[in-house]
């Protein structure tokens, strides 16, 4: 029951999947469109995993009042008025994103400053290692180097009005040498993905089971 | 059809080529049917929407629509392909698609003449993969630098009609962006003028 | 919105990016609290757009409008996905193998085809470039066509890198890292772009030194 039942239904939808690709008419294509609307469904609920657990673990923080327990009260108020304003905006304007609702306060205001702010501290640290790691230490890193400086100058107005030379040697490493690497990697991967994807069908990889 | 696949991290780079692109469309008259992968970016699609919709006096229903975010892009994807209305009955609000002037006979990738995708992350490949592969739809992307060179190859092999990135580091030069994406858009237009006329003004 | 929720919510925005960047000069409450909020509003942004993205127009609208069997049927996707709440539970955890069998199921029924059909088949055909004798067109051609055989082989690891592999894998790595420079490239200027972007709106909409 706790291992067989899942390496049935995997094995059971992904061979049926794999099947109505090839034959799309009555009956399979009708039943892999249902099997896509229900995949909608249930992949909404995997992102309520882990929900639980943050509330949980900041309740208690809260309750026992340990330390660090006031930042812990703010994401729970965080969340508790986010789900209220999205009721609100929903009851009251049809939806949570209508343009007046007071959910999308809270999301100009609070969501998009933080993560754009979180995510442009990145530009510091990207900086600093850079400035630390990528030096040309040998013939390989100066490779990486050479061709990030050409990619960069070739692509700002100051680099064209030093030489042509960047836009034009900016552009043939995009189309060929980086393309050429790139596409290189992705048909690995993908034929990796391919792989891993049959090995889970046949149950060979089962450490989604976990 | 515009598909809003970033979030907040990326919109500095991501939202005013958006909003070029919709001014184009709206200027054109070529209607707007939005949705999106990034459930925590789309509002910013959504505000960009109605500002520039009210900036051309469009219409809601009959000019554009936001049909809002489901989850499991993949499966939707696919589904959109068979027929929209499984996965999107309504739009964000909860008014049925087939009460909408928009998308009264809009069923699958067959009755969109463009997607126009604005990535930060994997779902361009999804887009590549499992829509464009499967029922030809045709794409053009507007995408961050870091996604940018990963998105080449589908260039180079013509499953996708168009890329555009902004990559130039500061506002002064954002006017060059606009310049840039009026060009783009309008190479997409062009494209898919002949199409367009046959099938009612819909992208 | 009226124009004095806008300046309000222009300070919290202010005030959450400054706390935010505070962090450059060491961690601090102020960075604490941001951070807090931020996964907590994040949280309750996820609980809402499940509720009115999913469960409301993918379950409860249509098992009030449609009849029959297209209305019963609905159960099972409700049912797989409270199953799959049985994860909060350490007793019944083990039952939302199920519903994640399901969409592992779909997710690798899917993947294979798509792979094929949307990466490998169309990439490798756009790789067979025609060479029409000596010009600079089948160069970059030819360039193209050693840079992706030689790279797919520098990750072919089952065997040691000596001889032929060895070369390939030589040539392969500087395709590899010409790559990874360009990547480099478009990142970093992404990067600044974005601060650059944080940067202005504190000196355009909250301080209004720049207008």
């Amino acid at each position: 029951m706790k291992r067989t039942v899942p390496l049935i239904i995997t094995f059971l939808t992904g061979t049926f999947l794999v099947m109505s690709f090839f034959v799309p008419h009555a009956p399979f294509g009708e039943l892999e469109q249902r099997l896509l609307v229900w995949y909608a469904i249930v992949a909404g609920f995997t992102m309520l995993l882990g929900v639980d657990s943050l509330i949980r673990a900041h309740a208690r923080k809260v309750a026992r009042v340990r330390e660090g327990w006031g930042f812990s009260l703010a994401l729970l108020a965080g969340l508790v008025a986010t789900v209220i304003v999205g009721v609100i905006g929903r009851v009251q304007f049809g939806s949570p994103f209508h343009i007046q609702s007071p959910f999308m306060f809270i999301y100009t205001y609070t969501i998009v400053p933080l993560q754009a702010t979180m995510f442009a501290l990145l530009a510091f640290f990207i900086a600093s290692a850079s400035y630390r790691a990528f030096r040309a230490r040998n013939w390989v890193a100066t490779l990486l180097l050479v061709s990030a400086v050409i990619v960069m100058l070739g692509r700002i107005p100051i680099g064209a009005a030093i030489s042509q030379f960047f836009p034009v040697a900016q552009e043939w490493i995009m189309d060929v040498p980086q393309l050429a690497a790139k596409r290189g990697i992705q048909i690995g991967a993908a034929l990796g993905a391919v792989s891993m994807s049959l090995r889970i069908i046949l149950g060979i990889e089962r450490s989604y089971l976990s | 059809m515009v598909s809003i696949d970033f979030d907040a991290t990326s919109a500095p780079e991501l939202m005013p080529m958006l909003r070029s692109v919709l001014r184009q469309a709206f200027a054109k008259d070529v209607k707007v049917i939005m949705l999106g992968h990034i459930a925590i970016g789309l509002p910013l699609g959504h505000t960009a929407l109605e500002e520039v919709a009210a900036e051309h006096d469009a219409e809601y229903g009959v000019d554009y629509v936001n049909l809002g975010y489901r989850p499991g892009y993949i499966a939707v994807m696919i589904a959109m392909g068979r027929e929209i209305e499984d996965i999107f009955r309504t739009d964000y609000q909860g008014t049925p698609i087939r009460d909408m002037e928009i998308t009264r006979d809009v069923h699958s990738y067959a009755d969109i003449d463009l997607l126009f995708g604005f990535e930060h992350g994997a779902v361009i490949d999804y887009w590549v993969r499992y829509a464009q592969a499967r029922f030809h739809q045709k794409m053009t992307f507007g995408t961050t630098a870091v996604m940018a060179p990963d998105a080449y190859p589908y260039l180079q092999a013509g499953q996708i009609e168009g890329l555009g990135t902004r990559g130039m580091p500061a506002q002064q030069w954002g006017h060059l962006l606009v310049i840039g994406f009026i060009v783009l858009g309008n190479l997409g237009y062009y494209f898919t003028k002949g199409k367009r006329k046959r099938s009612g003004e819909t992208a | 919105m009226g124009s004095l929720g806008m300046i309000i919510g222009t300070w919290l925005a202010g005030f959450l990016t400054l706390a935010i960047l505070s962090f450059l000069y060491k961690d601090n409450p102020f960075y604490k609290l941001a951070e807090h909020l931020y996964v907590g509003v994040s949280a309750g942004y996820w609980l809402i757009y499940v509720a009115f993205f999913d469960v409301e127009p993918m379950l409860v609208t249509p098992f009030m409008e449609e009849t029959g069997v297209e209305k019963w049927i609905l159960i099972v996707p409700a049912a797989l996905g409270i199953i799959m709440l049985s994860r909060w539970f350490p007793k019944t955890a083990w039952l939302s193998r199920w519903p994640i069998a399901f969409t592992v199921g779909v997710g690798a029924g899917l993947g294979i085809t798509a792979n094929l059909q949307g990466y490998v088949v169309p990439q490798v055909q756009a790789t067979l470039l025609p060479m029409t004798g000596f010009n600079l067109v089948s160069l970059n051609n030819l360039i193209l066509v050693v840079g992706v055989v030689t790279t797919i082989l520098y990750f072919y690891f089952s065997k040691a890198h000596k001889g032929v592999l060895g070369v390939t894998a030589k040539i392969g790595i500087v395709f590899i890292m010409v790559s990874f420079g360009a990547s480099f490239g478009y990142t970093l200027m992404a990067r600044i772009s974005l601060l650059i972007g944080r940067l202005y709106f504190i000196l355009t909409d909250l301080l209004r030194v720049i207008d």
